[in-house]
Order: C-alpha cells, then sequence, then structure tokens
C-alpha cells in the first residue's frame, strides 16, 4: 500500500513541475511581450523587461518561474487590472468555483447512485429503462446547454431563480448553475452503477450472501455496492475533467465571479500571465484530484494495495 | 450488423445523425440563401417555415405581430430566422453543422492515426521504449485538455487550423491507451508468436496481425471521441476562441444566440437543439457499435 | 420408496417438478418431471452429465431462481420443526421474503461449484463469516468471532485466526472451498446443497473436501444432497443415488444397486465412460450422440437416439416407473420385456473386477 501511495505521489509531483515548465515555454510562444500595450519607446520597454527579469537566458527565467509558481508567486496581471496580483484574483474566486463544483458534483454522484441502484434493482422495468435514457441524454450532451435550459426557463420565464450568481444570495443562485453542472456526473453515475449493479447482482457471491439468510439491504449495499463502485470510480476521472472544463463555461453563463469566467476574460483581454496562471491552477487542481481518486481506489479494493498499484 | 440493428437506440441515432448530415450537405440549396448575407433590413427575424405557418407556429410571429410585415418582407422565408446582422440562420446552421462535423471527423481521424500508432509501438516493444511513453502520456494526461486547447489556441491565434491541431495534441491519449492495452493482450497470442517465429518483419506483424484485431474498439473509439471534439470546439467558440466570423460552427451559433437569449430565444433554441441531438445521435451510434463489435465490454 | 431400515425419515420430497427457462431461442425445458426424496441424516447423490437438469432442481429447493426461470408445475414438501411441531409445507410456494427469513441459513445451506466467485473478493473472510452467524444466532460480534474461529478449525484451516483477517483471493481453491463450507454450516442447517463442490478443485484436494463435508455431515446429522457429473466423487460418499438424463431422472438405488446392478443404458454407458485403468481397451469409451436439445418437448425417451438398447416404443412414450427392490427403481422399456437385457459384456466384467478387488 505504502509503495502505492508513494508512486502515486512521485508521479503527479513530477507532472505539476513538467506543467510548470511547459507552460512557461508556451508563455513565451504567445505573440509580443507583455508590455506591447503601452506606448513605451524601446528604450523603455527594455528597462521594464530587465526590471522584471525578462532579459535573462530562458533558463533562468524558466527557473525562477517554477519556483515563483510552487511558491504561489503568480505575477501580476497585465490587462484585466493592471499590476494586481494574481493570487489576490484566485483568493476571492477561487472558492466560489470550488464551492459549486463540488456541490454539482456530489449531487450528481449520490443521486446517480441512489438511480442507478435503483435501475439495477427494478431491472427491465419502466423505472430501468427511463432511467437509462435519461442518463444517456444526460451525458452525451454537455452540461452547458442544460445551463442554458434551465436559465431560460427557470429564471427567465419561470422566474423562480434568479438569473445571474449574486453573492448575497449564494446558495439561492448557486442552484441553477450546481443543477447544470450536476448532470453530467448524475448520469455517469446512474449508468456505470447501474451496470455493475446488474453484474454484480449476477455474482456467485451476491447469491451466497442472499442464502446466508442476511437482510437484503444488508446484502445490496454491504455486499454488492462495494463490488459495483470500484469501476465508478474509474470513471470518475474524466468526469472530473468534464466538470472543470463546463464549470468554464457555466460561470460565464450564470457570471459567476469564479476562476472559469476569470479564464475566459483574460483569454479575450490576453491577459495571457493570469491565463497561464490559471492554466496551471487547473492543473494541479486536476492532478490532485486524480491522485486522490488513485489513492481511493487503493484504499476500496485490497487487492490493488498487495499488489503494489499495478493495476492501472 | 445485426445486433446493431436490433439496438433500437442506436438505429433512431443513426437515423437521426444522417439527416442531420444531409441537411447539413443539401440546406443552403434549399434555402436559396448564403451564410454570409448581410442585410440589415432583415435582422432577427423569428422562424417562418412555408406550410407549417398555417398551423400557426413557425409563421414569422413574435407574440402575436407578424415581423415579416413589420419589416415589409411578407414574401420572404427565413426558414429558422435571421441573426443580428440579418444572415438566415438555416443556411448559417447548415454550414456550422458542416464546420463542426469537420472538426469532429478531422481530429478523430488524427486522434486515431497518432493514438494508434503510438499506442501500438508502446504496446509492442514494450520495456522502456513503452515505459517511457507511458510517462509521456501520463503528463499529457495531467493537464486537463481545455487548458492545453485554450493556451494553444491563443498562441496561434483562433482558426480552423488552430483548434484542429490543438484537439490533436491531447485527444488521442485514449485512443492510444486502448490501443495499447489489446496490443499488449495480442502480442502474446499465438498467431502472433507463431508469426514472430517464421521471422516476419515487426511493420508487417503490427498491421497484419495485431491492427486488424484492434479494428472494432477503434472504430468504437472514434466514434465516441468525435462528440468530445465537438464539444471542444463549441466550448472554444462559446468562450470566443472558436471559428471566427463570418463562418459559423454550431458552437459559434449558440454564443451569439446566447448573447441574445432573452430577446431572441430562437436564435440560441435552434442550434442548441441541434448541437443535443448531434450529439445524442453520435453517442448513441457509439454505443450501438460497441454493443455490436465489441461484447466484452457490453453496457446500456 | 423406502431406503432400508436405518433410514431416518424424509425430510424432503420433490414431487414432480417442471421447470423450463424463457430463452432468446425458445422455451427451455430443463427439469421435466422430476422426483426424488432426501431422508434425514444421509447423502443423496445427483447424478448427470452438463445439462441434465441436476443443478436445476437442487438450486430450486433452495429457492434460487434466474429471472427467466419459472417453476411450471410439482412441489418440494419439506418437513421441519415449527414452534414445537412437525410440519410439512411446499416451500416452493414460499414467497422469497419467507424463504430468506425462516430457510436461507437456518433450515438450507448451499455450496457452490467455484470457490473462486462464490465469496465476496472485497470483504474479509471475519465478515462473510461472521454475519449470518450474528444474525441467526443473535451473537455478538466477539462472540461470533469465536464461533467462527472453531468453524475455520473445524473445517480444517491450519490458522483460523490468520484466514479471518484475509480476503479471498489470499487464499488457494482448497482453503476458499473450506470456508464457503464452514459458511454454510455455521448457522446450523438442516439441509445441505453441495452443486459440484469439488469440480473445479485439485485432485488431492478434492479427497479432502470430500473428507470434510462427510464428516461434517455426520456430525451435524445434516442431509445432503450432493450434485455431481463424477461416478468416482459419487461412490465414496452417497448413500442414495439418482442418476439424471435430459431432465427426468432414469435410474435411482443405492451405491451398491447402481454400481453394481445398474439397469439404466444409460447408466451402464456414464459407468464405462469412467476410464479404467484396468481394460486392455485401447480406445475409451463414450457415449455417441449428444444430449438433446431441450427446446422442445422429447417424443418417448430422451436417450434413445443415443441408446443402443433402445426398443421402438422408447421413441414413442415415455418409459414407466419398475421397481427392481425395495431401493432400486429404473425407468426403462427394457423391463417390461420377457428377456432380461444384460448389460455390456464390458461392464459386467468391470464389476466383477471391482468386486474382486473390493473382497
Amino acid at each position: 500500500m505504502f509503495r502505492y501511495v508513494l508512486k502515486r505521489i512521485e508521479l503527479a509531483v513530477v507532472t505539476v513541475l513538467l506543467v510548470i515548465v511547459i507552460l512557461f515555454f508556451l508563455m513565451h510562444l504567445m505573440p509580443g511581450s507583455p508590455f506591447n500595450g503601452d506606448r513605451l519607446t524601446a528604450e523603455q520597454q527594455a528597462l521594464l523587461e530587465e526590471s522584471y527579469g525578462l532579459d535573462k537566458p530562458i533558463l533562468v527565467q524558466a527557473g525562477i518561474y517554477v519556483k515563483n509558481m510552487l511558491t504561489g508567486d503568480f505575477g501580476v496581471s497585465y490587462a484585466i487590472q493592471q499590476n494586481y496580483p494574481v493570487a489576490k484574483f484566485l483568493a476571492v474566486r477561487f472558492p466560489v468555483t470550488i464551492r459549486i463544483s463540488l456541490q454539482a458534483f456530489v449531487l450528481g454522484l449520490v443521486l446517480g447512485i441512489l438511480l442507478g441502484i435503483a435501475a439495477a434493482l427494478k431491472h427491465n422495468s419502466a423505472v430501468d429503462t427511463g432511467a437509462s435514457l435519461l442518463s444517456m441524454i444526460g451525458s452525451a450532451i454537455p452540461s452547458y446547454v442544460f445551463a442554458l435550459g434551465l436559465v431560460y426557463f427557470l429564471a427567465y420565464k419561470a422566474g423562480w431563480f434568479p438569473l445571474t450568481y449574486d453573492a448575497k444570495a449564494p446558495f439561492l443562485s448557486s442552484v441553477l448553475p450546481t443543477v447544470a453542472l450536476s448532470i453530467m456526473p448524475m448520469s455517469m453515475a446512474a449508468r456505470h452503477t447501474r451496470n455493475e449493479m446488474i453484474e454484480v447482482m449476477n455474482s456467485e457471491y451476491m447469491a451466497l450472501a442472499e442464502l446466508k439468510g442476511i437482510s437484503r439491504f444488508r446484502v445490496i449495499v454491504v455486499h454488492g455496492l462495494k463490488n459495483a463502485l470500484i469501476p465508478l470510480i474509474t470513471a470518475m476521472s474524466p468526469m472530473i475533467l468534464t466538470l472543470i472544463t463546463g464549470s468554464t463555461v457555466v460561470e460565464q453563463i450564470f457570471s459567476i465571479p469564479g476562476i472559469g469566467s476569470l479564464f475566459i476574460n483574460a483569454i479575450n483581454a490576453k491577459d495571457f500571465n493570469v491565463v497561464i496562471s490559471l492554466a496551471f491552477i487547473f492543473s494541479v487542481l486536476y492532478i490532485g484530484i486524480m491522485l486522490v481518486i488513485d489513492l481511493l481506489y487503493g484504499v476500496i479494493d485490497p487487492r490493488i494495495r498487495v499488489a503494489g498499484g499495478e493495476k492501472r | 450488423m445485426t445486433q446493431f440493428r436490433r439496438n433500437k437506440g442506436a438505429v433512431a441515432g443513426a437515423i437521426a445523425f444522417l439527416l442531420i448530415i444531409l441537411l447539413a450537405l443539401f440546406g443552403p440549396i434549399v434555402s436559396g440563401h448564403a451564410y454570409d448575407d448581410v442585410a440589415l433590413t432583415v435582422q432577427n427575424l423569428p422562424p417562418r417555415i412555408p406550410g407549417l405557418e398555417k398551423l400557426g407556429i413557425f409563421d414569422g410571429t413574435v407574440q402575436g405581430i407578424d415581423m415579416y410585415e413589420l419589416k415589409g418582407v411578407s414574401d420572404k422565408y427565413f426558414w429558422f430566422g435571421t441573426d443580428t446582422l440579418g444572415r438566415d440562420l438555416f443556411t448559417r446552421l447548415c454550414y456550422g453543422i458542416r464546420i463542426s462535423l469537420l472538426i469532429a471527423a478531422v481530429s478523430a481521424f488524427l486522434d486515431l492515426v497518432i493514438g494508434t500508432t503510438y499506442g501500438l509501438i508502446s504496446g509492442y516493444y514494450g520495456g522502456k521504449t513503452d515505459l517511457i511513453m507511458q510517462r509521456i502520456v501520463e503528463i499529457i494526461n495531467g493537464i486537463p485538455m481545455m487548458v492545453i486547447v485554450s493556451l494553444l489556441v491563443v498562441a496561434m491565434s483562433p482558426g480552423l487550423l488552430s483548434i484542429i491541431v490543438a484537439m490533436s495534441i491531447s485527444g488521442w491519449l485514449g485512443m492510444s491507451r486502448l490501443v495499447r492495452a489489446n496490443t499488449l493482450r495480442l502480442k502474446e497470442s499465438e498467431h502472433v508468436q507463431a508469426s514472430r517465429v517464421l521471422g516476419t518483419g515487426t511493420l508487417t506483424i503490427l498491421f497484419r496481425e495485431i491492427f486488424p484485431n484492434l479494428l472494432s474498439s477503434v472504430i468504437v473509439m472514434t466514434m465516441m471521441t468525435m462528440p468530445s471534439a465537438i464539444f471542444m470546439e463549441s466550448f472554444l467558440s462559446f468562450v470566443g476562441l472558436g471559428i471566427p466570423a463570418p463562418q459559423a460552427s454550431l458552437g459559434s451559433l449558440i454564443s451569439d444566440g446566447y448573447a441574445h437569449m432573452l430577446t431572441y430565444p430562437y436564435q440560441m433554441i435552434v442550434p442548441s437543439v441541434f448541437f443535443a441531438v448531434l450529439m445524442l445521435s453520435m453517442n448513441l451510434i457509439g454505443d450501438g457499435l460497441r454493443d455490436a463489435l465489441d461484447p466484452r465490454q457490453k453496457q446500456l | 420408496m423406502e431406503r432400508g431400515k436405518d433410514t431416518q425419515p424424509a425430510v424432503l420430497q420433490v414431487e414432480n417438478l417442471r421447470i423450463s427457462f424463457q430463452t432468446t431461442a425458445g422455451k427451455l425445458r430443463a427439469v421435466r418431471g422430476v422426483d426424488f426424496t432426501l431422508h434425514k441424516g444421509e447423502t443423496l447423490a445427483i447424478v448427470g452429465e452438463s445439462g441434465s437438469g441436476k443443478s436445476v432442481s437442487a438450486r430450486a429447493i433452495a429457492g434460487m431462481m434466474s429471472e427467466n426461470e419459472k417453476i411450471e408445475e410439482g412441489s418440494i414438501l419439506y418437513t421441519y420443526e415449527k414452534d414445537g411441531s412437525t410440519v410439512t409445507e411446499d416451500i416452493l410456494k414460499f414467497s422469497r421474503k419467507r424463504r430468506a427469513k425462516e430457510l436461507y441459513g437456518k433450515k438450507i445451506a448451499m455450496v457452490f461449484q467455484d470457490p473462486m466467485t462464490a465469496l465476496n473478493p472485497l470483504l474479509t473472510i471475519e465478515t462473510q463469516l461472521t454475519e449470518g452467524i450474528r444474525k441467526h444466532l443473535s451473537l455478538s460480534k466477539k462472540e461470533a468471532y469465536q464461533r467462527g474461529l472453531e468453524l475455520l478449525a473445524e473445517v480444517g484451516i491450519t490458522e483460523p485466526a490468520l484466514c479471518m483477517k484475509q480476503y479471498p483471493y489470499q487464499l488457494s481453491g482448497g482453503m476458499r472451498q473450506r470456508v464457503v463450507i464452514a459458511i454454510a454450516i455455521s448457522c446450523h442447517p438442516e439441509i445441505l446443497i453441495c452443486d459440484e463442490p469439488t469440480t473445479a478443485l485439485d485432485v488431492t484436494v478434492q479427497a479432502k473436501i470430500l473428507e470434510l463435508i462427510k464428516s461434517m455431515q455426520k456430525k451435524y446429522n445434516l442431509s445432503v444432497i450432493f450434485i455431481t457429473h463424477d461416478l468416482g466423487v459419487v461412490a465414496g460418499i452417497a448413500d442414495y443415488i439418482n442418476v439424471m438424463y435430459a431432465g427426468k431422472v432414469v435410474e435411482r438405488g443405492t451405491p451398491d444397486d447402481i454400481f453394481f446392478h445398474p439397469r439404466h443404458p444409460y447408466t451402464w454407458g456414464l459407468m464405462l465412460a469412467v476410464p479404467d485403468m484396468n481394460t486392455a481397451d485401447d480406445r475409451l469409451y463414450t457415449i455417441p450422440g449428444a444430449p438433446p436439445s431441450l427446446l422442445e418437448e422429447p417424443v418417448g425417451e430422451a436417450f434413445a437416439p443415443r441408446n443402443p438398447y433402445a426398443l421402438p416404443v422408447d421413441f414413442e412414450k415415455e418409459a414407466p416407473l419398475c421397481r427392481l427392490s425395495e431401493t432400486h427403481e429404473v425407468y426403462s422399456w427394457l423391463e417390461q420385456e420377457e428377456k432380461k437385457t444384460e448389460m455390456p459384456e464390458a461392464l459386467r466384467k468391470r464389476i466383477a473386477k471391482m468386486l474382486e478387488n473390493a473382497v
């Protein structure tokens, strides 16, 4: 187990470092220097560049950059708000995004699993077909289409929910974006849970468990669910990715002040420093979550613990 | 084949998909408009379809007012209405679908080529080569696709080419993993070993022995990556990094429509619906193919 | 039918059981009118090849049925103690809930064929072993643990405490099967159904498991139904044998009856098919042909097409029951004939040799 954990962490760390390096070089690919917008003479530009350390050899800059990123010094915004430290942006916006994404994920997962179990238990009935249909639609259509629909019908037409995110009513105004984002994880969770549960229920150990005469609840939950959920964990990492991408657009739609909308604004404003910093944040988030999922995997499936994590 | 036909969902998906393709190909010819016909006189007209308008829907009215009459163009028919610049949405939609499908097809193809080759090599040679190649995969995998794509498009300035290139950078990962896993498995099979003993060249083995057995999984995977390519493109468009005007893609149409969602909802609803149907049908086809071709992976 | 003077009363009586499966290819008639009786404390062996309907019949007793399975006809009468008095009920009519409540674990237990799949890979042996005990015997966690240790020792696990903490994948096949048996007997059931419990195990382990089952049976006075296709296994442990083919019983008797005086051509075929090192033949005997597909109800005797001794009537009508002795019965038209049809020469020789060696 220990070896498995170590291996996973090592991989994550290496990936993060490489990401920073790649991002750094990408940043240099971006056309122009950060100071192109201002009207500066060539001399002044050179001076500014020197003060920002932009004239040092590439590798040195890269080293400095890596150090900065790791210590949380993301530099300043060039365009959105001149000289405003990016880190401050993040501090305000990060929690919002995290909160809504987490809400959506948990909601989607819980509802999805419940739905999946119900569908599996009432295999081939109307419940099953209905649930399968819904999950099919939910996983094919991107979250922002749902977001648009929800906004149009429930916020605009029906007026039940505020159109945009309002910090003064954080709960109510986060309902629609949460729901929109949760549809995808819910659909995937339902689908996987249903399929796995059906397979599990047909297995011999379930039959044996039933033959022991223990309560049906125990049979399903203790014996069945655990086995069914393992493949679900494997499916979760692509889910997280789509959630991150989806939240970016959803934030835009609902004007949520999170890092997703910041990312879009930065791209449009060509504020490269913010863009790169955010790219880094997203990457770290993603890598971190994948690490957690891998570790979770090890916890739940004892076979992996002992095998040393060779299963991938 | 029969199993695919039996799957009602897959068949429905396939039909819908074909219909959409036909629409995209022949629609503009039928409608008689061009996609970049800017004409401010006819801006923001609601949908009006001859025939159906007798039923009270798609009759060019908004809350009872005949907008066509208002603008003095009662003789014209814009089937899905027009946008803010007076361009016919139906035609734009068709072109948009074409572009979206093109992007999907090209990136799926690239994914296929790159991913398959990478996976074959990595899986077949194994050992150090495999280790290094897989490390690279893990690292690329660590960066969310969205980030890579956005960054590259920004760096390379938006356009059809940059989008496709950007998506090809990380899209092939899934394919390569699948191919590698299968290659590892097939590598040990008897007919491959027999070929090796006979001294057949590696390349021949790869393409004659191993690849044909992968074909079904690869086809399924390709079908499944197309929707994500379209999704990525629409995401980019929504964000403003997509196809530049005056060209249209489904994503940009939705994005444009979104801007006027409250006043001219049809501008957003129509492309959204088509987008949803397209995604859904491709997924259904993909599922159907998977059930039919690769029973081991059978899922709903 | 009687068994002998020391037989205890009947515990389970299966009467005219007919079971079918609804498949995509049509209706599969897996069990076509089967009768057998299980007496207390005896081991009843049901022998037959794959597809004979033996597993399906036994599973029906346990109430384990697939979604597409249907009981067309018949009853399974179970005689047991209930609230102080002896009752006999048709357990086929029990609802699933009732079965789970009254029968499972407490009265009827089952041992499956494949120990690899019978245990839940994600739960420890302790959990799987003690959950039934805690439920039925109302013991505390500690007490159940103790009982579990005892059980593991009883079934021959050398380090019970270690085993309790382990997961199924850490045990060998033989150990897993022992655990399954331990689980089965943990709540003192009356009836133990073993569905080919040794088929998936090595030959050496097989013998040990069989011994184990036998000793458990003696100790707890269990009534065991033992399903197998392996005659060798049967010889060691059966008190009574039912031979099944294509969904029906063709012959039944004590091991003596079946091994030394078999009367049904199918039984002859089965006996001959067991490779015998002592024969001078250089070819292995097989029964030509294959079992019939039970999608159609066979006309006459199902074995007729493969039966070298088949009479014309075998292709028309089902054979009647013939009582050959107090314990021995066979379903065959041959018995109606004037002249007794003798078993194949090869078989007679073999049996003679068996008797010789036995003395």
